[in-house]
């Protein structure tokens, strides 16, 4: 029973072995087993084996340079332009594997999309960064039908009310928290299933940061979500599952609301409390 | 509680919940801070309960008078610790161990406070006492009962404390699962005042005072088993609270 | 502890030292006049650095301008000329095409001649000498005969009449009229009967400055008079196409290949040096190869525009593929992170996003490579474009030479005249340099707009 990390020596050295916790979902989008990735010799992420649950919002948090951002951007093959990038293991959309050899990338990110910490919106019109997705993909040729999906993207992404009367504006002209909305509208518009986000709301002001939680809230009955997260509190506000990143491993996952009252990992005691040891 | 205790409870209770870990000395002096209230406040309540009682069983008017005063005390350090709590909730949005330290400060400062109340009951049923010759005449009987049990649970009181200061989940859990000794202490006091008042109809008025005192120290018992449940949640994150004892064993055991 | 150690300095301290003793903001004080000063100072050298350029420049400018202003105007002289037919040695009653055929050929030579004479002639000397005449005739540009051949072919029935016909003076005459040396000057190439003459012309009205046009629609030739620069003006145009047609694509899809889709190994490794090593190579080099090898290996006719800008395209590869390099290295990561999580292909990103984004540096990196190229003399000289070539170049497998090549044989010739042509030459060619960096600029920031 006294398996409590907390009442043993706090400076002892804690061997890691195995994941803490509860690493399966019934109903999984996504599920990666024992992935490892190499930069060059170097080891980034060891043996991490998680499931994303469908319609629910997963979110990885760690200390800076555990191998969260690393994890996320394998999901979605981002790690590809990377050449001394190598990774193994066995990552499954659904029930295909993304790392197969005949699956192409391009395809794999129209299905995982992917938000970026810095909004970055194309240096092109509001109206062109969202239909730039469905353009490249040639989801559509209709005039109409684009303007369709640009303006519910808009729409999902909360933003169409504020722009609607400027959509030939530049999208760099917006605020922070607009860029960013309009970078998640320009996701959505290519219909994925999943979306990445890494650290979405570190640039931005707590209002926006607000506004973009309650968007992920919403966006979750349709897409699948993982979202890489610096703040706790935003990780507990807006995730189901969190899963604490550790020097390269996954050191604890399970439900968010256990996690943040009684993690079972000393490690992640520490970390989610603000404890050094 | 002695300065021994005192000194005990600060080890255990610091080292074992990390509270000189935080990267945020400014949060570890604060926690601290709760800590040192509440177990003053724990003594305090200590010290009520023991004189209450003795000011009933002893029929000491004064003493009385004494315990009613002192409970404006136990309440303002209610307020006090209760709006520091929420001051670091406010201010440092503490989670995990930290969030469920000061979940269960608040509320064991709830049952505190409580068992304060039940002392100024004594109190006051120990002045009324005081003035109605029952204790030379027909309460010798029910008041060694009610001794007796007072000394019972102001024992598991002081252990519970302790227990609380240390952080000592084996210790809480036996106070929980001993619980029901207690009320059936309580269940033979309130036997044998029913015969006193049936036997003797004058003394009802008398009796019904040390029944109250009965059920109060009962009160007392359960607020002690309420603060062991509160040890077990800040310790283990499980919340053993309206279990059964097998419910309870097999919450410990689960992962 | 502190106290201790602040007991120590003090009392180890010199009573002056502990009168000297200031406060923080005073030491401040007393060192941010120093501070300012120095940067006054160095403000000041900064300053007196650009206004020394700067004059450098007027300086120059302005020497060459003064320079250059004889060459955009040149002094005509009329003549009468009788166009009689037997000097001609034409049949005067030939008319239309025969005529015409005839005259083509005619003796102008002859009418030139005996027009001129008279108008030398007075009371004391009736008849000119033989030499007389040699110097007469001399004051006239070699060109006048065909001036006065042209204007009959253009009116054939002023045949047997005397015309009023505007010729150009001899480039010696034009110098004269225009520096007004005194005599026994260095340089000065009339002799004082000549100036008598031309003295003589000036008084009858006879002579007459008139803006240079020949200068922009004539090609190289020997008489400084006739001398245009069209010739090297278009063998300019035609080289800086074909260079520009070249090293631009070329430069921006090395660059575009170098850093976004090839492996970062050795081989890239050993390129970039190379590439950058090519970049400090001595021009001259560039036209020994363009010798070697588009000429006498390829057989490319020597002396082309389109040779000179293969040679100067590999001259100025290396700066644009370098300045290309440094424009798409310094697009935000972010927009390609951005373009690539949405689904685009490799290409995608890098010509929807990556090379606009780059345009504004790249062209930056063009214009350098071209305005290098527009200046380079010495790769061309390897490469035959410095003949003296008379005709204006219409493709360019044409002979041709360009701007900096006809200065620099403008400024070996030993004629006078041909000072001021150099000077205007280089007027030309920093008024198309101007132009082309205006170009680069506009196009620039039509591209940051966007």
């Amino acid at each position: 029973m006294n398996n409590i990390e907390i009442t043993q020596d706090p400076l002892a050295q804690v061997e890691l072995t195995e994941t803490v916790g509860n690493i399966y979902a019934d109903d999984a989008k996504m599920s990666i087993r024992n992935a490892n990735v190499y930069y060059g010799e170097k080891q980034a992420i060891h043996d991490v084996s998680l499931d994303l649950a469908k319609n629910q919002v997963t979110a990885l948090i760690g200390p800076s340079g555990c191998g969260k951002s690393t994890f996320l951007r394998c999901l979605n093959r981002m790690n590809d332009t990377i050449d001394i990038c190598r990774i193994t293991g066995q990552l499954m959309l659904d029930d295909e594997d993304i790392y197969a050899k005949n699956l192409d990338p391009v395809l794999l990110r129209a299905r995982v999309g992917m938000v970026f910490q810095k909004p970055n919106p194309f240096p092109k019109s509001i109206y062109d960064n969202v239909a730039y997705g469905a353009r490249i993909h040639g989801l559509t040729n209709n005039k109409a039908e684009l303007d369709e999906i640009v303006e519910t993207s808009l729409q999902k992404a909360g933003l169409f009310n504020e722009v609607k009367d400027r959509l030939k504006d530049p999208g760099t002209g917006l605020s922070g928290g607009q860029q960013q909305r309009l970078c998640i509208a320009r996701t959505i518009a290519v219909s994925p299933e999943v979306i990445l986000m890494d650290e979405p709301a570190s640039a931005l002001d707590p209002i926006a940061t607000a506004i973009i939680e309650e968007l992920i809230d919403e966006l979750k009955e349709k897409y699948t979500i993982a979202i890489v997260t610096h703040s706790m509190q935003q990780a507990a506000r807006v995730s189901q599952h969190t899963a604490y990143f550790h020097m390269g491993k996954l050191v604890e996952m399970g439900k968010t609301e256990d996690i943040f009252t009684h993690p079972s990992h000393k490690l992640t005691e520490n970390y989610i409390t603000g404890r050094f040891g | 509680m002695t300065t021994k205790d005192f000194n005990e409870s600060l080890s255990g209770f610091t080292s074992k919940l990390h509270l000189d870990k935080h990267i945020s000395r400014r949060f570890n002096e604060e926690l601290e801070q709760v800590r040192t209230l509440v177990m003053e406040m724990g003594s305090l309540v200590e010290q009520q309960v023991n004189d209450g009682l003795n000011a009933v069983l002893d029929a000491d008017e004064s003493l009385a008078i004494k315990v009613i005063d002192r409970d404006q005390k136990v309440n303002a350090m209610e307020l006090e610790i209760d709006q520091y709590c929420t001051q670091i909730l406010a201010r440092r949005q503490p989670a995990a161990s930290d969030l469920r330290l000061l979940v269960s400060v608040i509320k064991s400062i709830t049952d505190l406070e409580r068992m304060g109340d039940e002392a100024v009951k004594f109190g006051k049923n120990a002045i009324k006492l005081a003035k109605g010759n029952f204790i030379e005449e027909e309460g010798a009987r029910p008041l060694v009962e009610l001794r007796h049990l007072g000394k019972h649970v102001i024992e598991t009181l002081r252990t519970a404390l302790r227990a609380y200061a240390q952080m000592d989940v084996e210790t809480a859990l036996t106070i929980i699962r001993n619980d029901s000794v207690i009320d059936e202490e309580f269940d033979n006091i309130s036997r044998l005042l029913v015969t006193k008042m049936m036997e003797n109809p004058r003394e009802i008025k008398n009796a019904l005072r040390v029944t109250w005192c009965a059920r109060a120290l009962e009160r007392i018992g359960d607020h002690t088993t309420n603060l062991c449940e509160y040890i077990v949640y800040l310790v283990e994150g499980k919340d053993v609270r309206h279990s059964t004892l097998e419910q309870m064993a097999a919450k410990m055991e689960s992962e | 502890m502190t106290n201790s150690i602040d007991k120590n300095i003090t009392g180890n301290a010199t009573p002056a030292k502990l009168q000297t003793k200031l406060s923080t903001t005073e030491k401040v004080a007393l060192s941010l006049k120093k501070r300012h000063q120095k940067e006054r100072r160095f403000r000041n050298t900064g300053f007196s650095a650009v206004l020394f350029g700067f004059m450098l420049v007027v300086i120059l400018i302005g020497d060459i301008t003064t320079k250059a202003l004889p060459a955009f105007h040149q002094h005509w002289v009329k003549l009468d000329v009788n166009y009689q037919s037997d000097w001609l040695s034409v049949d005067a009653n030939l008319s239309g095409y025969e005529l015409t055929q005839q005259l083509k050929t005619a003796n102008f030579r002859k009418v030139l001649r005996n027009s001129l004479y008279p108008m030398f002639v007075n009371e004391q000397t009736p008849k000119l000498s033989r030499k007389d005449k040699r110097s007469a005739f001399k004051l006239f540009s070699s060109n006048a005969e065909f001036t006065i051949r042209d204007a009959l072919l253009a009116a054939p029935e002023d045949l047997n009449e005397t015309v009023s016909i505007w010729v150009r003076l001899d480039d010696d005459v034009d110098s004269y009229l225009k520096e007004g040396f005194a005599f026994g000057t260095a340089g000065l190439r009339i002799d004082e009967q000549q100036a008598q003459w031309v003295a003589k012309l000036e008084q009858e009205q006879r002579i007459e400055s008139r803006f240079n046009t020949s200068f922009f629609t004539a090609s190289d030739s020997r008489e400084p008079e006739l001398a245009g620069i069209k010739g090297a003006l278009m063998g300019t145009l035609l080289t800086m196409f074909v260079t520009l047609l070249l090293s631009f694509p070329l430069g921006v899809a090395g660059a575009l290949y170098l850093e976004e889709f090839a492996p970062k190994n050795r081989l890239t490794d050993i390129i970039e040096i190379n590439i950058n090593n090519l970049a400090a190579v001595p021009s001259i080099v560039f036209g020994l190869l363009g010798l070697a090898v588009i000429i006498n290996l390829f057989g490319l006719p020597r002396s082309a525009p389109l040779v000179g800008g293969i040679v100067l395209t590999l001259m100025t590869l290396p700066t644009i593929i370098i300045a290309s390099r440094a424009a798409i290295k310094a697009v935000p990561p972010s927009i390609r992170e951005a373009a690539l999580g949405l689904g685009a292909s490799k290409m995608q990103v890098t010509l929807s996003h990556v090379l606009p984004q780059a345009m504004p540096g790249i062209i930056t990196g063009g214009i350098i490579g071209i305005a290098q190229a527009l200046g380079e003399t010495a790769p061309l000289l390897m490469i035959g474009m410095v003949a003296f070539i008379v005709d204006v170049p219409t493709s360019i497998a044409d002979s041709a030479t360009v701007l900096p090549v006809q200065i620099f044989l403008w400024a070996d010739s030993p004629e006078r005249a041909f000072l001021a042509k150099t000077s205007a030459a280089i007027l030309v060619l920093l008024t198309l340099l101007l132009v082309i960096n205006t170009t680069a600029t506009v196009l620039r920031s039509k591209f940051e707009k966007k």
